[in-house]
């Protein structure tokens, strides 16, 4: 670096933060003799002008008044007097919990089973009703739902070590079964990454994944878990750090039983890149991720990592179609991998789901797009076929000047083909964020959100945390958990003996997200 | 019965009271700060309806805050450092209402401008290479330049982004730095 480098650092450093007198007087001085810097200077101050100039977007009216209508109309319900005091320290049905992880245990008897409503209109998404007109939940005694299966009751679960710092918060991101039973990965703001396992889905011991020796120091987060697999000793655990310096690098743990970590050793295949996703498939591990390369941080190249081990690591080179940018998740298929193809002209606000594509590959490398037209919802591969459920369908584009988005109804959908998709039903009510199968049980688990105004004798609760089951591969759909406090469900596995645990995210009363776990043993039969 | 009507609506006005002077607050907030949260949000993440969803959390977390009586002194301020922290922190999180869109590769070159929605009010030759280059940085880079341009300080922005403030100097320097060179290269003249 030279003097000039030196000199235009500080013209750039100008811009946000105040300098020293002794830098300021040595930037003018240089600045007074040198064109060509202060020519670059000015052009620094141009481009942040650039910047706050930019053409404002706008959100939609129509949108932009339901939003209000979400944050503001919440109000309480008539209800015994014990429950309205609960209601009245929750801020009346606001998300904002009673205590880290703590929820309201929500179980109905038979003849209070939330009724599926089917959409009114192509815009909207199912609703559900309760017999007293209102779907707030309540904290009265707990009440069974009849009948067997997986999945009916749902109870939340203290996690250990799950305290958040604000302004970040924390959540469990994901869950697979493994380990003792289960195990979990997660983050907490201004802590480092964090596993959770458990035998039985109702105690959860925590460990955290030994870092790299030089993380960068000056960011709160510098790593993530994005993904934990069966393979290599046991279980692999992939992710990425920030590394002092510059750049990120992807970063690899194993483990025998899920519970105790090891790092993976240094390997410079992992270098300036970061991995967002791994799975196995047939014997081999398939890592996806992009490259940090060139003169602008951010995006690179998509590559690949594979492994038979999870401690050595081979990086490739992916084979996308002309004009599409890898996407994540990655989904396996006995036959065929599948991921989230992105137009690589990345123009807002056109830029949305439509315009993406379903790539699909035979060997983890080339990929090819797919004939099935791409919904809003990921894909879930089950006996009855590749399901996706379409949720939060709204009218966007209005008031934009772009063309409306057009968007499928809300609902469980197949392909019989992979090349189309039919519609089983509207459900599940809110929004699934994920879905496993269980015998011939579906448990899909996600939020509840606030679709309407609550001045009908239904309301609706923002964004808590809910799951549904079906017992007819997603024909239809019924409700098991709901709650008062906020947060959502983001991911759900099963054990071996049945019992379902879900992970995601709930609020502490000073409405810091914080990561949360729930249950659902089998019923006894 | 009716003695214990007293205490519940007594409960009840205090908390609907105070509830109803929150959403004043709010509802101001609101009409005052949306459109510009809503823009940050979109030009961070990219994606509209992750810029939605960021945007209706932001709110309602203000919301709790008024109802819990403790509206910040500069709602602005706090919204954008809300925004800030869920925008950056929604790659991390794995965010599930924007599972599946990550954006992961490199745009192609010649991105064609024309039928961008600034292309009509571009006023400066190039300028268009800067909303090229900003879907070209990573979310913290990207809401980083973007706090700036709304007026916020160094520190504020380190705030926001989770970052300390040396850590914020060197990200804005770099990325301006880099920023520069992106425009100034033969790419960007195309």
């Amino acid at each position: 670096m030279n003097a000039h480098d030196r000199i235009l650092q500080l013209a750039a450093i100008a811009i946000d933060f105040p300098l020293p007198a002794a830098d300021r007087a040595r930037l003018e001085h240089h600045l007074a003799g040198c064109p060509a810097c202060a020519g670059t200077a000015v052009a620094l101050r141009r481009d942040a002008e650039g910047f706050a100039n930019l053409r404002p977007v706008l959100l939609p009216e129509r949108r932009a008044a339901e939003i209000l209508d979400t944050v503001l109309h919440q109000h309480a319900t008539r209800r015994p007097m014990r429950l309205l005091l609960a209601v009245a320290l929750l801020g009346l049905v606001l998300v904002g919990g009673l205590a880290a992880g703590a929820g309201l245990l929500l179980r109905t008897e038979p003849e209070d089973l939330p009724t599926i409503v089917p959409a009114p209109s192509p815009g909207a998404s199912a609703i559900v009703v309760g017999p007293d007109a209102s779907r707030l939940p309540t904290a009265s005694p707990s009440l069974t739902v009849s009948g067997a299966g997986v999945g009916v009751t749902w109870e939340p679960v203290a996690l250990p070590d799950s305290g958040v710092r604000d302004p970040g918060g924390g959540s469990v991101d994901g869950v697979i079964a493994g380990g003792p039973g289960a195990i979990a990965w997660g983050s907490a703001y201004g802590l480092p990454p964090r596993i959770w396992t458990t035998a039985d889905g109702r105690t959860w011991t925590s460990s955290t994944l030994e870092a790299p020796p030089d993380p960068d120091p000056d960011v709160l987060n510098p790593g993530t878990i994005t993904g934990i697999v069966p393979g290599g000793p046991g279980y692999v655990a992939l992710g990425w750090y920030d590394m002092t310096g510059n750049g990120r690098r992807v970063v690899a743990w194993t483990s025998v039983d899920g519970r105790a970590w090891a790092l993976v050793p240094h390997d410079a295949a992992f270098d300036h890149a970061m991995a967002v996703d791994v799975v196995a498939w047939r014997g081999k591990l398939l890592a996806y991720g992009q490259e940090e390369a060139g003169s602008i941080e951010g995006m690179g190249t998509p590559i690949m990592w594979t492994s038979s081990d999870g401690m050595t690591w081979t990086r490739d080179d992916l084979q996308v179609p002309d004009g599409l940018r890898f996407g994540q998740p990655v989904v396996t298929t006995a036959d065929a991998l599948w991921a989230i193809g992105l137009p690589a002209a990345d123009n807002l606000p056109e830029l949305g789901w439509s315009s993406t594509r379903y790539l699909t590959s035979t060997d983890g490398r080339t990929w090819s797009v797919s004939a099935l037209p791409r919904y809003p919802g990921l894909l879930y591969p089950t006996d009855g076929g590749l399901l996706t459920l379409v949720h939060g369908v709204r009218d966007s584009g209005a008031g934009q000047p772009t063309p409306a988005v057009e968007r499928p109804a809300s609902g469980t959908y197949r392909t019989p083909d992979r090349a189309s998709w039919e519609q089983l039903s509207v459900g599940p009510a809110g929004e699934a964020y994920d879905l496993v199968q269980v015998g011939a049980t579906l448990v899909a688990v996600g939020a509840e959100v606030s679709l309407a105004p609550c001045d009908t004798p239904s309301c609706y609760v923002p964004a808590t945390p809910a799951a549904w089951r079906s017992t007819d591969g997603g024909r239809t759909w019924q409700q098991a958990l709901g709650s008062a406090t906020g947060g959502g469900v983001r991911a759900v596995a099963a054990l071996p003996d049945g019992t379902v645990v879900g992970v995601g995210h709930g609020y502490t009363k000073d409405t810091v997200s914080t990561p949360a776990a729930w249950v659902s043993s089998p019923a006894a039969p | 019965m009716q003695p214990e009507a007293a205490p519940l609506e007594a409960v009840d006005t205090a908390a609907l009271h105070r509830i109803t002077q929150a959403d004043a607050e709010v509802a101001e907030a609101w009409a005052a700060h949306h459109g510009e949260i809503y823009a940050f949000l979109l030009r961070t993440t990219r994606d509209p309806e992750a810029a939605e969803d960021l945007l209706q959390e932001a709110f309602l977390r203000l919301t709790r805050e008024a109802r819990a009586k403790r509206m910040p002194d500069n709602a602005r301020a706090w919204l954008y450092r809300v925004a800030a922290n869920l925008a950056t922190s929604r790659g991390r999180h794995l965010a599930a209402a924007v599972r599946g869109l990550a954006r992961i590769g490199r745009p192609q070159p010649g991105l064609p401008t024309d039928n961008l929605p600034e292309a009509g009010f571009l006023h400066r030759e190039g300028r268009d290479d800067l909303v090229q280059v900003l879907a070209e940085l990573d979310p913290p880079a990207r809401a980083a330049l973007l706090l700036s341009s709304e007026g916020f300080s160094g520190a504020e922005i380190a705030a926001a982004i989770g970052r300390t403030e040396g850590a914020t100097r060197t990200l804005l320097c770099r990325t301006r730095l880099r920023v520069r060179a992106r425009l100034e290269s033969p790419e960007a003249a195309r």
